[in-house]
């Protein structure tokens, strides 16, 4: 997808979202009596997003956005193997804990950044994914006293 | 006696061993908490609450605010290192602090925000014992109308934040305004766009977006444009600060401080709103306006002597009214109930030892920081040298600590990785962050403040015009946002 293309979808989710808020908003209630209701904000708000996102379909259409980025599968690749790897931490941590699941968060994202690890950056990385979680501990659990997800293994 | 030698009989008392290891202690923490991304002031000043009421009386008090003030200087060394917001006044330092230190200027830039912390905290700690009683009553004149049309003069900043594209920059804005509004109704309680679920009830906290926006887009962003795990290649000389700068930067300064301390004094405003009206002005009013955005040195200047100078405006409310401005001032106000003070007009009158001793400390804490964080600027700036492969991995990680630590929930890492990828669309796409978190955070006062209004006045709209104050807010705003239409139209060849 072009980033022209990404741009019109974008704009028109928004138009949706929009809509969806001035929908919600007279649900919400627009006035209670002589004063503003809880819906009453919302609307204009859900109003000026469907008109600027209107304005910004129409001026992609028109070729009067000039986008100077990119959306290509090599320049993305990154960005979203990272993202994923956090979504992955998300999702084990329940099971696994925060400090177990940090310790693997660190190789992991050192991974999708740079998949060519020669000996000195391996034991760099596998230094920090073992001190980062025992890092953490300290400064987060015992110090700001902060209670820390716990996995199966207790930690 | 002045209220300028009351201020010198306080420091002189501030420098006893207590209050000075209780000032030391304070802000160091600070510093440590304005390092780490999620964890801002009031967090921090709420985690050590227990342990500084343990110190007693005036050593509790000057042990908190330096926690306070101490976070304020450490937030921009994350802003302008990685790109991401150690606490949500340092949102704007990010902007021109990051850029500078991706072109190798992280020490310039890390000296200016040392220097401005200290500029805009001196600006301010002189101006709270001058005016602390006679600001808080003119504060006190600002009600739901005057809110109302200050918030509208607020966000017609986006003119000048929004990024070369107006429509996109509005369009964030209203972004913001409506991820505001997610959780209960302030007024009428019901709840809104929660999407059933529970996590959300309590709206979305200001920094873990911050964070997402500012902090994973930016590493998303980054990722995707340069080569695997690239080590950026700087000169020792980019390590260190540059003291010409004062001398680029002075009227900015000097102007930040006091525009962001009058704004600051009124309640509910904040530190954030006053960087980022600062950090407009500053741009406004600049020869160079196209340098901000880029890495211009007054883009850092202009907020970090902002938010110095609001932290001590927000203790004029405090000290003066009993009236919390801030989260953080809230956590300070419970700290004065626990050493068994009632803060307000009286507490001038019953303990003015108390408050001028704790209005030297602040003074001895600024100076502290300055010594502090001068020695670091180095240690610090150095981190730019380390392989994006190595450090993207603890960023990510202490983001995610740090965020979670907010509220203990992981929904909110959820919320800021949602957060980080659609500010990496976002700004792929030419939409500018800087409105969406200026309506996040001016939007709900914003409601709030028109609800009010028209309670009070039955549904009329008439009201808006009637006070004085509100009646040239909104003239102002009005020539704020005719102002870039009338500049392109009158001189089109220097608009382009």
């Amino acid at each position: 997808m072009t980033a022209k293309t990404i741009d019109r979808v974008f704009a028109g989710c928004l138009l949706v979202l929009g809509v969806y808020i001035v929908w919600n908003a007279l649900d919400y209630g627009y006035m209670r009596g002589t004063t503003p209701g809880p819906g009453f904000f919302p609307f204009w708000v859900g109003l000026a997003i469907v008109g600027l996102s209107i304005a910004n379909l129409i001026r992609s259409v028109r070729g009067l956005e000039i986008l100077e980025s990119q959306f290509d599968a090599d320049t993305m690749s990154k960005a979203f193997a990272v993202g994923g790897t956090i979504a992955a931490f998300i999702l084990v941590t329940p099971w696994l804990g925060m400090l177990v699941a940090s310790s693997l968060l660190v190789p992991s994202v050192a991974f999708a950044i740079q998949p060519r690890w020669t000996p000195t950056f391996g034991a760099i990385v596998v230094a920090i994914a073992v001190g980062f979680p025992i890092l953490c501990h300290f400064l987060f659990a015992v110090y700001l006293q902060v209670p820390l997800v716990r996995g199966v293994f207790g930690i | 006696m002045g209220a300028l030698a009351l201020l010198a009989d306080g420091i002189s008392r501030a420098t006893s061993n207590e209050l000075l290891i209780a000032t030391f202690i304070g802000v160091v923490v600070g510093l440590i908490v304005g390092v780490l991304p999620g964890i801002g002031p009031a967090a921090g000043t709420a985690i050590m609450l227990p342990v500084a009421v343990g110190f007693g009386g005036t050593a509790a008090i000057a042990g908190l605010a330096g926690i306070y003030y101490g976070a304020m200087f450490g937030g921009a060394v994350t802003s302008i290192l990685l790109g991401i917001p150690g606490d949500a006044p340092s949102v704007m330092t990010v902007i021109d602090g990051h850029a500078l230190a991706k072109r190798g200027e992280a020490g310039r830039a890390l000296g200016m925000s040392v220097y401005a912390s200290f500029i805009g905290g001196a600006i301010g700690i002189v101006l709270l014992a001058l005016l602390s009683v006679p600001v808080a009553q003119a504060a006190l004149a600002f009600g739901p109308t005057e809110m109302t049309a200050l918030m509208c003069f607020a966000l017609s900043l986006v003119t000048v934040l929004g990024g070369r594209n107006i429509i996109k920059g509005f369009t964030a804005l209203f972004l913001g305004m409506w991820i505001g509004m997610i959780g209960l109704d302030p007024i009428a309680g019901p709840t809104r766009f929660t999407f059933g679920f529970i996590d959300l009830f309590e709206g979305i906290d200001f920094t873990i977006i911050a964070v997402g926006l500012y902090g994973l887009s930016e590493i998303f962003v980054s990722l995707s444009q340069q080569a695997a795990g690239k080590m950026e290649k700087y000169s020792l000389r980019s390590l260190l600060p540059n003291l010409r700068d004062l001398v680029t930067c002075k009227w900015v300064l000097v102007w930040s401080s006091l525009t962001a301390f009058f704004v600051g004094v009124v309640p509910g405003v904040g530190a954030t709103a006053s960087t980022m009206l600062a950090y407009a002005t500053a741009k406004r009013y600049s020869r160079t306006p196209s340098e901000f955005g880029s890495g211009s040195i007054k883009g850092v200047a202009a907020p970090e002597a902002a938010n110095n100078a609001a932290s001590y405006a927000a203790m004029i409310p405090l000290f003066a009214l009993g009236i919390p401005a801030s989260g953080t001032t809230a956590v300070l106000l419970g700290g004065l109930l626990m050493v068994g003070l009632q803060p307000g007009p009286l507490l001038f009158a019953t303990n003015p030892e108390f408050v001028w001793t704790v209005f030297g400390s602040f003074w001895i804490g600024n100076i502290m920081l300055v010594f502090l964080t001068t020695l670091l600027i180095p240690v610090l700036a150095s981190i730019v040298y380390i392989s994006t492969a190595i450090l993207y991995p603890m960023v990510i990680g202490i983001v995610i600590f740090g965020v979670y630590s907010i509220h203990y929930s992981m929904s909110d890492v959820t919320i800021a990785l949602i957060s980080g990828a659609i500010g990496f669309v976002m700004l792929k796409l030419d939409y500018s962050p800087v409105p969406l978190v200026l309506g996040l955070v001016l939007g709900p006062l914003l409601e709030r403040a028109v609800r009010r209004t028209l309670i009070v006045s039955e549904g009329s709209l008439g009201i808006f015009v009637q006070q004085p104050i509100a009646l040239a807010l909104f003239l102002l705003t009005i020539v704020v946002l005719a102002l870039p239409i009338v500049t392109r139209r009158m001189f089109p060849k220097r608009t382009q």
